[in-house]
């Protein structure tokens, strides 16, 4: 016997096979081949016989089933319907007489099955065996992968919400994963009294690796803040750990990175300071319409190149300060469906735990977790402006306005889905006026100048607010009058002014022009449904 | 662009294809200058505008300004303009910039 005869046979031995055949000669010649090659058999002379086995004890070890097709009462083919329905990822080999093969074949809808015409041949009915109890043992491991990626994923959502202790600073959250497990986490630490580290992380894959290198991560972490080691210094330690350590012997050549955004803040002298590395930047809104991005840039993953960690980028507080983080599948979401992010986690952090996520979501690739980071003592207070959309445009845009427009309103519906479409017309539009005005008048439609333009919502009192302010030197007019001249006289000039006293429940210019506020408070509808 | 003369109630109709706004007011105002040009529409002898906006979604201060040089144009030749509109939004629009005072303003059936 040579060494693959004996690593069959051997095999072969942990296979259980059921041998199902009312013609007992026939039954016992298959059951004598099958035993000769070291399977494990079981046997029965009928449908009813091979259901009650397959019912039993010995459900879970039998691997595959070789009927006979043409049996007395209940045929073959009825056994197959069982197994279909009650325990399909069982092989089954069909055993059929000259000629009936085909017609079987065709008879059968669904429900993997071999055939072997009679005679059996011994060395082909063991290939066809190993072969049914290969593609079983493969189908079993597959599902309890998926278990265990199931029950990973379960741990990884708790640990998630585990990890933001009852403190001075709230962190609202939305996790939306897209695979059983991943590497999306964040977690508050408290470092002192008055200094927090808001830490989130995104390990590349989707796999029980990602989901065991950012627990080890959020470990790690943890470790050396036990340590009092700075969080550039933590990050520097476990990038070089990363680059040297686990990628440079990795045999198949995957990198394995790990994004980090670290958020720390100091309550009590009002600072805070940023460092992304991979990650996208975060938002920080001032709570009054304003949001900008909190820094400049990011460095890249850590795990791909050596000591690439850059300072932090620091931060003053004010009383309504919030940050708002994300992981990228939110932005690759947003720019699939061409809207603000902003907006994006807006409606996910609204979002209702236990009701299905909204129905935009479905084009999510990537698992998405969206945390807003602010004071405890100002989140969700009336009057705090929560944003949906903050862009620059430069100068040349004022072609593009109706591209910019699309963008606004898909944004607003998306963040604001109760808003009525009347007063979503009058926010669109005196938008349009607002930032056509800054484009052409306040930026001379040059590249050099440029509007930014932020979109934003106070929930609680029913309030859009756009902010639109240029980089232009402004001038000095008087708006009544020329709004008084446009109302009684036929000028074709300064309808807009019109147009956004009588729409804005708020209009307000500020810094020679530059800046222009705009209220609009929510009908009594939309306020209910706000609400 | 689309326009009609119905010389028995002497009105010239030019229905606009969608929302005017900034971005395409300067074709508008091409297409409906050329109409109201041509020596047919000229001899035609129409006494009202009916500016035909059941299409139009949206109008900004641009289109508004169009609208507004369209009826200086038609009242210095003693005629008027009437304006019909599809969406309550662009209905409200002219109601809040006084337009209705300057022409004859209806919603669309």
């Amino acid at each position: 016997m040579d060494v693959g005869q004996a690593n069959h046979l051997a095999k072969n031995a942990q296979t259980a096979v059921l041998l199902v055949d009312d013609d007992a000669i026939s039954r016992r010649t298959l059951q004598k081949f099958l035993e000769r090659d070291h399977f494990q058999v079981f046997s029965a002379d009928g449908v009813d016989s091979a259901i009650t086995i397959l019912n039993s004890s010995e459900r879970g070890r039998i691997e595959c089933v070789v009927t006979d097709y043409r049996m007395p009462e209940k045929d073959g083919l009825c056994l197959l319907a069982w197994m279909v329905e009650h325990n399909p990822e069982i092989g089954a080999i069909m055993v059929t007489a000259e000629g009936e093969k085909q017609l079987v074949a065709e008879s059968l809808r669904q429900g993997a099955c071999d055939f072997l015409e009679k005679p059996v041949d011994r060395k082909v009915l063991g290939q066809a065996v190993r072969k049914a109890a290969e593609r079983i043992r493969t189908a079993r491991a597959r599902v309890r992968a998926q278990q265990d990626m199931r029950a990973v994923g379960a741990v990884q959502q708790q640990m998630i919400g585990m990890a933001i202790p009852d403190c001075r600073v709230k962190v609202d959250l939305s996790y939306h994963p897209s695979h059983e497990a991943g590497g999306d986490h964040l977690a508050l630490f408290q470092l002192g009294n008055d200094r927090f580290l808001v830490l989130s992380t995104d390990v590349s894959g989707h796999d029980l690796r990602a989901a065991y290198l950012s627990v080890f991560f959020q470990g790690f972490v943890r470790g050396m803040m036990h340590a009092e080691t700075s969080i550039e210094d933590i990050l520097v330690i476990f990038n070089r750990y990363l680059v040297s350590d686990v990628n440079s012997i990795s045999k198949s050549g995957e990198i394995t990175s790990v994004a980090v955004s670290a958020l720390l803040l100091d309550l009590q002298i009002g600072m805070a300071s940023t460092l992304s590395c991979g990650f996208p930047l975060p938002y920080l809104s001032d709570g009054s319409g304003n949001a900008r991005l909190a820094g400049e840039s990011g460095s890249p993953p850590l795990g791909w190149f050596e000591d690439t960690v850059n300072h932090p980028a620091d931060h003053e507080l004010g009383e309504k300060s919030r940050f708002y983080i994300w992981t990228d599948g939110l932005d690759d979401l947003a720019q699939h469906l061409d809207l603000s992010p902003l907006s994006c986690a807006f409606a996910l952090l609204r979002h209702r735990k236990g009701t299905p996520p909204p129905g935009w979501m479905r084009h999510a690739k990537d698992d998405i977790l969206v945390a807003s980071v602010g004071h405890r003592s100002v989140i969700s207070a009336a009057g705090e402006f929560l944003p949906l959309v903050s862009n620059k445009h430069p100068g040349t845009d004022w072609a593009r306005v109706d591209a910019l427009q699309a963008y606004w309103a898909r944004s607003l519906q998306t963040a604001l889905p109760e808003l009525d479409e009347s007063r979503l017309y009058d926010v669109l539009l005196c938008t349009r006026e607002i930032m056509l005005n800054a484009l052409i008048h306040g930026c001379g439609k040059s590249p050099d100048q440029s509007a930014t333009v932020d979109i934003s919502c106070d929930p609680a009192g029913c309030v859009v607010r756009v902010v639109i302010q240029d980089t232009g030197a402004g001038h000095d007019f008087d708006w009544s009058a020329h709004k008084k001249k446009a109302e009684e006289s036929l000028v074709d000039e300064h309808r807009g002014l019109m147009l956004i006293d009588a729409l804005a429940s708020r209009f307000e210019t500020k810094a020679h022009g530059t800046r222009v506020e705009m209220d609009f408070v929510f009908s009594h509808s939309d306020r209910a449904l706000a609400s | 662009m689309k326009h009609h003369l119905d010389t028995a109630s002497g009105t010239l109709t030019v229905s606009w294809p969608g929302d005017v706004l900034s971005s395409n007011v300067e074709t508008l105002r091409k297409e409906t200058q050329e109409i109201l040009d041509s020596t047919l529409i000229r001899q035609g002898g129409w006494s009202v505008l009916k500016l035909d906006l059941s299409a139009a979604k949206m109008v900004d201060s641009a289109g508004l300004n169009l609208i507004v040089s369209l009826i200086k144009i038609t009242k210095a030749r003693g005629s008027s303009v009437r304006a019909v509109v599809g969406s309550p939004n662009v209905y409200r629009t002219f109601i809040f910039t006084r337009l209705d005072k300057q022409l004859d303003l209806a919603q669309a059936a």
